[in-house]
């Protein structure tokens, strides 16, 4: 099997011919008045850093004989950021962070202990480290989604809610249908993505090992190990986000707050 | 004795009250409009009785019992609440009705063609899409919803505001047969006077969050309280524009 056929400097190079492929197209957009130019800049210009930070941090880790030690600051970075990204899309929920950062890390956790624990994930840091921000990162995703949607639909059917409010149902049962709505186009892309498997996509877990030149059997047997985690962990964050949200967009006397 | 009771009832959002204070009662079989300009509080009173609101001060009482020793669901159970805007769910009529009785467990039965009937919709309509239905039809599926969970009282808030006049006289009509036969208590909600005094046996007027009388409808000082509007009673029915029937 192959290895990657160039060395980290020659990946620079190809890099910046990237980066001019990037510029042309971007030209493009301007010259058609996209709007779209400013915000691609600097989402990839803060990626390169980040991503150049990271593996500069992540080759610092696996060199390290304390690299479980090290782990667990890349773990809190990844979740602060996770579960504030996430808060910022619910705007209208106070102190937000406060749900989305348990339900993200909890989602993740479980999954993560559950294959740690049953040594389906290598307790290697070349292993730990992608798989977990695998977790945290869709869960993040599926998080700001649920919530965004959830407050959409609370704030269209408000007064569907109270109707039923009145009629004496609960605050979980009156907002049960905009619960499920949330949860189900929150995971939609996930589950369209599974479905797709093979035939759309190859999904990047499977692409890195192809190219590091794993057996593709191998390779799919991982990818579908990813995808059963991603799934646990959003549909676990999923839960407890709407039942978290649930009790701040009402009262205990079951009254639906101002949003 | 007064079904439900309200004293010294105060609600404030952020710094303004928009009740500061308003005391009142209905009995049942009594239907008491509640009339008073735009941001008067009409609303939030009719809120704070069935605790969709909290209330700042003061206290609600039904049948001498605080409504904060009742679980909220089962308040809201007794006393039902009609939007100004009909708030029908998603799926048929039938679904609608289904829909408290589900919450509450009631055995179908004839339940919901009795009620129907009782709004004056056939029974053809149970299968019909709610959300297809006219604006008058729709509140009148609301309606019928809090009959078949066996509200007691209702809360009326603006109820024909949104509908046409052909079809806010046969809601009103509706709801005037229901206190008769249901013996409802009813807290009506109105900016019309001319619908006021139709339907009021008595009258509560309420003005920047205040009661300024309370009286029965005959012994109402109609000139003094809503002076120009009183005169609108004698030439139109006062509904707003909107959906037709």
């Amino acid at each position: 099997m192959s290895e990657i056929p160039f060395t980290p400097e020659e990946g620079l190079v190809r890099l910046a011919l990237t980066a001019v492929l990037m510029v042309v197209v971007l030209t493009l957009a301007y010259i058609r008045r996209l709007g779209i130019g400013k915000e691609v800049v600097v989402s990839a210009i803060r990626g390169f850093v980040q991503l150049m930070l990271f593996a500069v941090i992540l080759t610092y880790i696996f060199d390290s004989p304390d690299w479980w030690l090290l782990v667990w600051g890349v773990f809190a970075a990844m979740i602060i950021m996770a579960g504030y990204t996430s808060a910022k899309r619910a705007p209208e929920i106070n102190k937000a962070w406060e749900i989305t950062t348990p339900s993200i890390v909890i989602g993740a956790a479980v999954s993560l202990i559950v294959m740690a624990s049953t040594r389906i994930m290598p307790l290697e840091p070349q292993f730990v480290i992608p798989l977990a921000g695998m977790a945290f990162g869709n869960s993040m995703n599926v998080c700001s989604l649920t919530l965004n949607r959830l407050i959409g639909e609370f704030k269209n059917n408000r007064q569907r809610i109270e109707a039923a409010l009145a009629l004496g149902a609960t605050s979980t049962y009156a907002s049960r249908t905009y619960l499920n709505t949330s949860v189900t186009a929150a995971l939609i892309p996930l589950v369209d993505h599974m479905k797709n498997l093979g035939i759309i996509f190859i999904p990047g877990a499977m692409t890195g090992l192809l190219m590091a030149g794993a057996d593709p059997l191998l390779a799919a047997e991982f990818q579908i190990v990813v995808f059963f985690m991603i799934m646990c962990t959003t549909i676990l964050t999923t839960m407890l986000v709407t039942h978290m949200a649930v009790k701040r967009l009402f009262t205990d006397a079951h009254q639906l707050v101002e949003i | 004795m007064s079904f439900i009771r309200f004293k010294d009832l105060g609600k404030r959002y952020g710094d303004r009250w928009a009740l500061k204070r308003a005391t009142g009662d209905v009995k049942k079989g009594e239907i008491v409009a509640i009339v008073g300009p735009s941001g008067s509080g009409k609303s939030t009173v009719l809120r704070c009785i069935n605790r969709l609101a909290e209330a700042d001060r003061g206290a609600v009482k039904v049948e001498g019992v605080n409504v904060k020793e009742i679980e909220p669901p089962i308040l809201r159970r007794r006393i039902g609440m009609v939007f100004q805007f009909p708030a029908v769910f998603p799926g048929t009529v039938k679904e609608n009705l289904l829909y408290g009785m589900d919450i509450w467990e009631i055995p179908d039965e004839g339940v919901t063609s009795v009620a129907l009937e009782e709004v004056g919709l056939h029974l053809g309509f149970l299968e019909r899409d709610a959300e297809k239905l006219s604006g008058g039809e729709q509140q009148r599926v609301c309606l019928a919803r809090s009959l078949v969970i066996g509200s007691e009282a209702l809360l009326l808030d603006e109820p024909t505001a949104s509908l046409d006049n052909k079809a806010a006289s046969k809601v009103e009509r509706t709801i005037l047969d229901l206190k008769e036969n249901r013996e409802l208590a009813i807290l009506w909600v109105t900016h019309s006077t001319a619908q006021a005094r139709r339907v009021a046996d008595r009258v509560l007027y309420l003005k920047d969050g205040r009661v300024r009388s309370f009286a029965p409808a005959e012994e109402f000082d109609w000139e003094r309280w809503v002076g120009d509007e009183a005169a609108e009673c004698c030439t139109t029915h006062g509904h707003g524009g909107g959906r037709h029937e």
